[in-house]
């Protein structure tokens, strides 16, 4: 090839090049565009410790994708089924262990098994929310408020934990968006990871960089091949969200003065009677997988005795966890598997019933 | 936005199809475009810096231009002076300062008021600053004439290629070919991209693996002892060299494929033989930025010997302060000033001893001689631009010298098998050394044959896939 044709092949490749890469940066400004265009679901609903990785041997299979999936399947708080706030019986405020997307959630569980209205809110701030909705003289009703053990320790040392401004919600953002650099940096990661032309590369280049030198993400640093399992680095770390950190009693009060007086914010200004469920981090369950002699920090059972000490209901799931002889989280993800699910629904079912909330 | 980033690895494509698709005569303007967009990706608020900058230099040029009555000429040129330094100082130096203040007053048991303004240091401060008060100097010194477009101005000050950690491009070199048209030319698009592709691989896979190692014993010095320190010392000089030469070699790529020579910043500075020599490889839009418009002043080479010397520490304390605010960069400007005196006053000493032990006659093993001091020599300063406080400074000196203890291992990565691919690449890097110093890299590469070439480029990209660390570690020369 003379020089003159390489060089109109060089040429029309940096156009090439360039056309393709202004589509991917237009893509991923526009709300939603990435997820909608790109993105194989498969990817982007896998476990989301595997997600920080796409190491093959961690990659778990996932039920709900044994049958076809027709179009995305929309959450449990976004459809009919789940009740307005002032006509249900029962309400979880909580994070993403409520919210699956793809398998039954705890609260559709929890209302096949009580025959109760529940409603969710993936929110950590119920005294705004209900106080925007113009929530105001109902009778009595419960609210569970669920929290992970690791959001449990970051969110209630700070004093104003449950009057917190909310972040901005996904939809709230404007459709076309001028991207911080780490915004875009993360949303062109992911759009490596997760579309279809790449994600099959990324997970093999991932796989080789693990065999090879045993590379794995920073956010996953403890693990186990055997049966692979992983663990998510602030839970293992020595950070106050941490399995070892031990809280010192000032903290400790500080977290259940918190939770206290959410409580009694709520009691008094929406007739509520909150019921504290925190879900122990997966390491705390799981640490004999990874761990010989690990101690742990004992922060769930410190927290159940301060609010023990306060008065303040709340729902223990670790000791049924800790007695539970099978895995009760997904061995890629943070969350509960189906196991996880079925006995904290029933631990949560048995508590209502013992404190008259609901008949048998 | 950095280099080693996909939002670069995403814009540069766009940027260079977009350059080419547009006529000749219009480039300059999507440049200019391009630059400022590659600018604010990093902070919007602080484009203001960049246009102040750029409006008061391009006005100063002009009016400095426009008359021949020297005390109107010296006026505009302090105006710039002012504002340029006024600027760096405010953003850069004035928290030092006053902590330092503060640290002496306290120190006497009285108060200080003044509290410290907390800004944030705009990315590329040092850099583009310098390079319009050159581009002033220059034309108060009738060296070039003054731009008459201030968007042709704006994008001497901006190009995004050099925008934010060099070269510092004189005006002189750099405007011109800012009006030129280039053609689309294989080679040099060619010769360019491969330059990307080296800059990258010399950032993520040696300088960021790098960066692993050093963290660990510079940021807890007093674990570290003897042997793990001078690994550590001599592992930052090759981080620190792959880190900044590894940016410049981005940027010489990219300006390069648009047909834009930018000036050579580094000339196999690890084949240094003595200090002189090394301050003339390394940095080098710094230094001799440093030599035109700062040592001059100072006396120069015609000044007497003491001057001189003074000069060559004055400049040398700038170069440090130059690299950052704190009393440890000072300490390295120092040592390096009094290195190069030194090595000036005692080279002919030097020499003789050479000649009576007969090394003379042993070219390559008075090199390595020369190359092994001059390594320890920035090893040394290394303590002092990475540690993190001057007492950390000293606990490394300290440790250096402290072999007690046995045996420590050496091995201080995650992976171990990071020790072995910093090896590799360690040989690697001194090949090219030797072949750009000997041979000229690009030469010997035309020579190989079009299959090796190729394959030397494919190998690159993959090696950078699978063994870079793709973590967005911020470049070293960003934070001056």
């Amino acid at each position: 090839m003379d020089t003159t044709s390489k060089a109109h092949w060089l040429r029309y490749g940096i156009y090439a090049a360039g056309l393709l890469c202004a589509f991917v940066f237009v893509l991923v400004r526009i709300r939603g565009g990435a997820e909608s265009i790109i993105y194989k679901q498969e990817y982007f609903n896998a476990r989301d410790l595997y997600k920080h990785n796409f190491i093959e041997h961690f990659r778990e299979s996932h039920p709900a994708f044994d049958r076809p999936i027709t179009g995305r399947i929309t959450p449990y708080r976004e459809t009919p089924a789940n009740p307005p706030l002032a006509e249900a019986d029962i309400l979880i405020f909580g994070d993403s262990f409520m919210d699956f997307r793809w398998l039954p959630s705890f609260p559709e569980i929890l209302r096949d098994r009580t025959g109760r209205r529940v409603h969710f809110n993936k929110d950590y701030y119920p005294l705004r929310v209900l106080g925007e909705a113009g929530y105001r003289d109902q009778p009595r009703r419960v609210l569970l408020y669920e929290i992970g053990e690791k959001g449990l320790a970051q969110g209630f040392m700070k004093p104003a934990m449950n009057l917190n401004v909310r972040s901005p919600r996904p939809e709230d953002r404007p459709r076309v968006e001028f991207l911080k650099p780490g915004e875009a940096e993360q949303r062109y990661t992911a759009l490596l990871q997760m579309s279809l032309p790449t994600h099959w590369f990324y997970r093999k280049l991932a796989t080789l960089k693990f065999n090879l030198l045993g590379y794995i993400s920073p956010l996953t640093p403890v693990y186990t091949l055997e049966p692979p399992t992983l663990f998510f680095h602030s839970t293992t770390d020595q950070s106050p969200t941490s399995f070892f950190y031990r809280h010192s009693d000032k903290q400790l009060d500080l977290i259940c003065d918190n939770i206290q007086r959410l409580h009694d914010e709520l009691d008094r200004r929406f007739n509520i009677e909150m019921i504290f469920l925190p879900v122990p981090n997966k390491i705390t369950v799981h640490h004999d997988l990874v761990f010989d002699h690990a101690v742990y920090g004992n922060l769930l059972p410190r927290v159940f005795a301060g609010l023990d000490r306060r008065g303040v209901p709340f729902i223990d799931l670790y000791t049924p966890y800790a007695a539970a002889t099978n895995m009760l989280y997904f061995h890629s993800d943070t969350h509960w598997n189906e196991h996880g699910i079925d006995l904290a629904v029933e631990t949560t079912r048995d508590y209502l019933e013992r404190h008259g909330w609901i008949t048998p | 936005m950095l280099f080693n980033s996909l939002e670069y690895l995403i814009f540069m494509p766009m940027a260079l199809a977009m350059y080419f698709a547009l006529p000749a005569r219009h480039r300059w303007i999507f440049l200019l475009i391009a630059s400022y967009y590659f600018y604010m990706c990093w902070k919007v608020e602080y484009v203001y810096l960049l246009i102040a900058s750029t409006v008061t230099d391009y006005v100063c040029g002009l009016r400095i231009q426009r008359t021949d009555d020297p005390r109107v000429r010296r006026r505009y040129l302090y105006a710039s002076l002012v504002l340029n330094l006024g600027l760096l100082f405010t953003y850069k130096y004035y928290d030092f300062l006053n902590g330092s203040l503060r640290g002496l007053f306290a120190s006497f048991g009285w108060n200080y008021p003044l509290p410290d303004l907390g800004l944030t240091l705009p990315v590329g401060i040092s850099f583009y600053t310098f390079q319009t008060l050159g581009y002033t100097i220059d034309v108060y010194k009738k060296r070039i004439e003054a731009e008459a477009s201030i968007l042709r101005f704006a994008l001497y000050v901006t190009y995004f290629p050099q925008l934010v950690a060099g070269p510092i491009e004189r005006a002189k070199n750099l405007v011109p070919q800012l009006r030129q048209h280039f053609e689309f030319d294989y080679a040099r698009v060619r010769d360019g991209l491969s330059l990307v592709v080296w800059g990258l691989f010399k950032k993520v896979v040696i300088a960021d693996r790098i960066a692993e190692y050093t963290t660990t014993v510079f940021s807890n010095p007093g674990a570290y002892k003897g042997l793990q320190i001078w690994l550590a010392d001599y592992l930052f000089v090759i981080q620190l060299y792959c880190d900044f030469s590894g940016y410049t070699d981005i940027a010489l790529g990219t300006a390069a494929i648009m047909g834009v020579k930018l000036m050579e910043n580094f000339r196999q500075p690890l084949l240094s033989m003595n200090v002189g020599d090394l301050w003339s490889r390394w940095h080098i839009s710094l230094t001799t930025w440093f030599r035109d418009y700062l040592y001059v002043l100072v006396g120069g080479r015609r000044a007497s010997k003491a001057r001189m010397n003074l000069g060559i520490l004055v400049v040398f304390l700038a170069n440090g302060l130059w690299h950052g605010a704190a009393w440890t960069f000072v300490l390295f400007g120092l040592m390096h000033g009094v290195c190069l005196v030194a090595y000036y006053a005692l080279r002919k000493s030097i020499a003789a001893g050479y000649r009576v032990t007969g090394l003379d006659r042993l070219p390559r093993l008075g090199w390595l001689l020369g190359n092994i001091a001059t390594m320890l020599v920035f090893m040394i300063g290394g303590n002092f631009f990475r540690a993190l406080s001057v007492e950390d400074s000293w606990t490394l000196m300290r440790n250096m010298l402290d072999f007690s203890g046995g045996w420590l291992p050496l091995n201080l990565y995650r992976y171990p098998g990071d020790m072995w691919i910093t090896l590799t690449s360690l040989v690697l890097l001194y090949a090219t050394e030797w072949l750009g110093e000997h041979r000229g890299l690009g030469a010997w590469l035309q020579a190989r044959p079009r299959a090796f070439r190729w394959l030397l480029m494919a190998a690159g990209i993959f090696l950078i896939m699978l063994l870079g660390k793709w973590d967005a570690v911020n470049f070293i020369y960003f934070q001056f």
